[in-house]
């Protein structure tokens, strides 16, 4: 009980710094709209790894896919923002300037729907989750799992960049989609634009959050914890495990979306590099890091990842790729709970009595409905 | 042959590993009215595979099997066998260690159905169902406690009360006693006597220990032999015993302990 109250005060925390903290200092000057932004991109992608952590921490299914999810989610709105500044391009064409360096003058019939903001922010969630069902469908039906899932997943990833990198595609090709020049009707170069939309990822990352919270903590979580400890125990209690695991893989991928949703309009780019197999391993180390199995920790895994990287790679940008397997074999010897487990033993140090009751974050769910 | 009234209907079961035939030509009958089955034999005689069986593990080469005079049970996912109400106990402790005692129970009571395992959300449906079953196996004083720190016999009786609040019409029990010190055995004996006269379950179960056996089976209920594949013997535990092929068929393997 001591344990989730720190937990939850941790949260809170978390939630006052990122919600209300750093816009309030960004007003009064204290931070400047480049680190705000720069937040604001490590917040959209503590979102992916939250859709990670609930279908790999929780449910034991490393999907080796998500970066797909994300870049639907990235594309579907960078499309939206490009056919928003079409017109306005050096060319003055009715398409995207890329299309015309490849001789297309007739906007691509699948680009048609993006015209409609509300097609693309539904789509870049809702696709991603769509395509989630039919890989489950396929996978899980035929009781695919463990390594096997992951092998497959990671050729997935790979077969999606090949293709997204190809100019027939009408998607950029390895350039991707940029210069977006507004979002919605407001200017991405105005930097209120960019607070507002810290603003919004804050919060959509506190909905993630509470809506993950939920379902850990509900039958459904106790049903997906149980699926990664003893999936055959489950069967034969007469649970269809599929069914749950194509719910939680479709909701990760939701979640993925829903990240490269907010990413696109704050970063201004999205290309192939963040689709493929490497980005989507780089997830599965914040959640590591962090400390799987604990929503709190894809959390902080994403955000002290992703700064790290940044701090890094300004000073020494070939040394990155080798600190990030370090990590990632740091954690896996030595901390194999992540920064929250770490945590966890030093507060268990300081203040022995904690140690009763403890049980995972995963583990612990209902405790309060008890008899 | 025909199949009128009887909770369990097999016939002519053949089960083939490879070229070895783990079960020829089985035939078993369990009444409705019937509370206890006993199944002993040898080791390899093919019990567990029986229940793997009857719980859509193992898929025979021919047969049939039928539960409550209609359904077939040939053919079906175990999640689907489960659902029909034939549940069973594993050898070894089978329970969520990571999950509390509580925990465990949730996750066995009620409907299994995605739809309404959702719409349960994070209410503790059938408390009071599961107040009763961890009350039954001595453990509402543990309902906290994470499974995976319970003792041996505590682990058994805790998934016998997941399968108890199931209120399975057939219940399937691989050595409920395996690996329990003396007394744990007796109170699983109690146990199972208790289950009897509370529960409407039948129980179809699977031992070595033949002090257990007979503890059982002094109670007037049936045991059927397993030789080979095939039923060698079945009714009271005295007759049984005293059937020559029984005796040789355990003397063959050596195993004079189950002596006649």
């Amino acid at each position: 009980m001591k344990i989730r109250d720190s937990e939850l005060a941790a949260v809170g925390v978390f939630a006052a710094i990122f919600v209300v903290g750093l816009p309030t200092a960004n007003a009064l000057g204290l931070i400047s709209d480049y680190y705000l932004n720069l937040f604001g991109k490590y917040l959209a992608l503590a979102i992916l790894a939250l859709g990670l952590d609930l279908i790999w921490g929780y449910a034991g299914i490393l999907s080796l896919c998500q970066a797909i999810f994300f870049g639907i989610g990235a594309y579907s709105i960078g499309m939206h923002m490009m056919l928003e500044g079409s017109g306005r391009g050096v060319y003055g064409e009715p398409v995207p300037d890329f299309m015309i360096w490849n001789q297309v003058y007739q906007l691509p019939w699948f680009w048609k729907p993006y015209q409609y903001g509300a097609v693309a922010v539904l789509g870049a969630i809702l696709v991603p989750a769509a395509l989630a069902v039919v890989i489950g469908l396929v996978t899980f039906r035929r009781r695919l799992r463990g390594t096997y899932f992951a092998i497959l997943t990671q050729a997935i990833a790979f077969a999606a960049w090949l293709i997204i990198n190809r100019n027939e595609m009408k998607l950029g090709g390895t350039n991707g989609l940029t210069d977006f020049k507004s979002l919605f009707g407001f200017s991405l170069g105005n930097p209120r634009t960019l607070h507002v939309l810290y603003v919004l990822t804050a919060l959509v990352l506190v909905g993630a959050f509470a809506l993950s919270r939920w379902l850990v903590r509900s039958k459904a979580g106790l049903v997906l914890t149980a699926v990664r400890d003893n999936e055959r125990r489950l069967e034969f209690l007469g649970y269809d495990t599929a069914h749950f695991k194509i719910f939680v893989f479709a909701v990760s991928a939701a979640l993925a979306g829903l990240s490269g949703l907010l990413y696109a309009p704050q970063v201004g780019i999205i290309t192939p590099s963040q689709i493929g197999v490497l980005p989507s391993l780089e997830v599965v180390i914040w959640v590591a890091f962090g400390g799987r199995g604990t929503l709190i920790g894809a959390v902080i895994g994403a955000i002290a990842v992703n700064w790290l990287r940044s701090v890094l790679t300004a000073s020494y940008p070939s040394l990155w790729p080798i600190i990030l397997g370090g990590l990632f074999v740091v954690v896996v010897l030595i901390v194999p709970d992540g920064l929250v487990g770490v945590g966890r033993r030093l507060l268990s140090l300081l203040w022995p009595r904690r140690r009763e009751g403890e049980a995972t974050a995963a583990a612990a769910p209902m405790k309060e409905h008890v008899i | 042959m025909s199949a009128a009234d009887t909770l369990l209907y097999v016939e002519s079961l053949f089960v083939s590993f490879d070229g070895f035939l783990a079960l020829r030509n089985l035939n078993l009958i369990v009444d409705r009215t019937e509370r206890v089955r006993l199944l002993i034999g040898p080791n390899g005689a093919g019990k567990t595979t029986l229940f793997d069986v009857l719980t859509g593990h193992v898929t025979p080469v021919s047969g049939r099997v039928l539960f409550r005079d209609t359904v077939s049970l040939l053919g079906r996912s175990p999640h689907a066998i489960a659902n029909l109400g034939v549940i069973r106990k594993f050898q070894t402790p089978s329970v969520f260690p990571g999950h509390s005692v509580f925990e465990n129970m949730i996750l066995s009571v009620g409907r299994k159905q995605f739809g309404e395992t959702m719409a349960a959300g994070r209410r503790a449906l059938h408390a009071d169902e599961i107040a009763a079953a961890l009350d039954h196996v001595g453990l509402l004083g543990q309902s906290h406690e994470l499974a995976g720190r319970l003792s041996h016999g505590q682990k058994q009786w805790l998934e016998l009360a997941m399968l108890l609040v199931q209120a399975p019409p057939l219940l399937l029990l691989d050595e409920p006693v395996a690996g329990m010190t003396k007394p744990e055995k007796e109170k699983t004996a109690e146990l199972l006597r208790t289950i009897v006269e509370r529960s409407s379950s039948s129980i179809m179960l699977i031992e070595h220990d033949m002090d257990f056996v007979r503890t059982i089976a002094a109670r007037g209920h049936r045991v059927t032999v397993l030789h080979e594949g095939t039923v060698l013997a079945e009714g009271p535990l005295e007759r049984v015993q005293a059937d020559q092929r029984v005796v040789k068929a355990y003397l063959g393997r050596g195993q004079v302990k189950a002596e006649a």
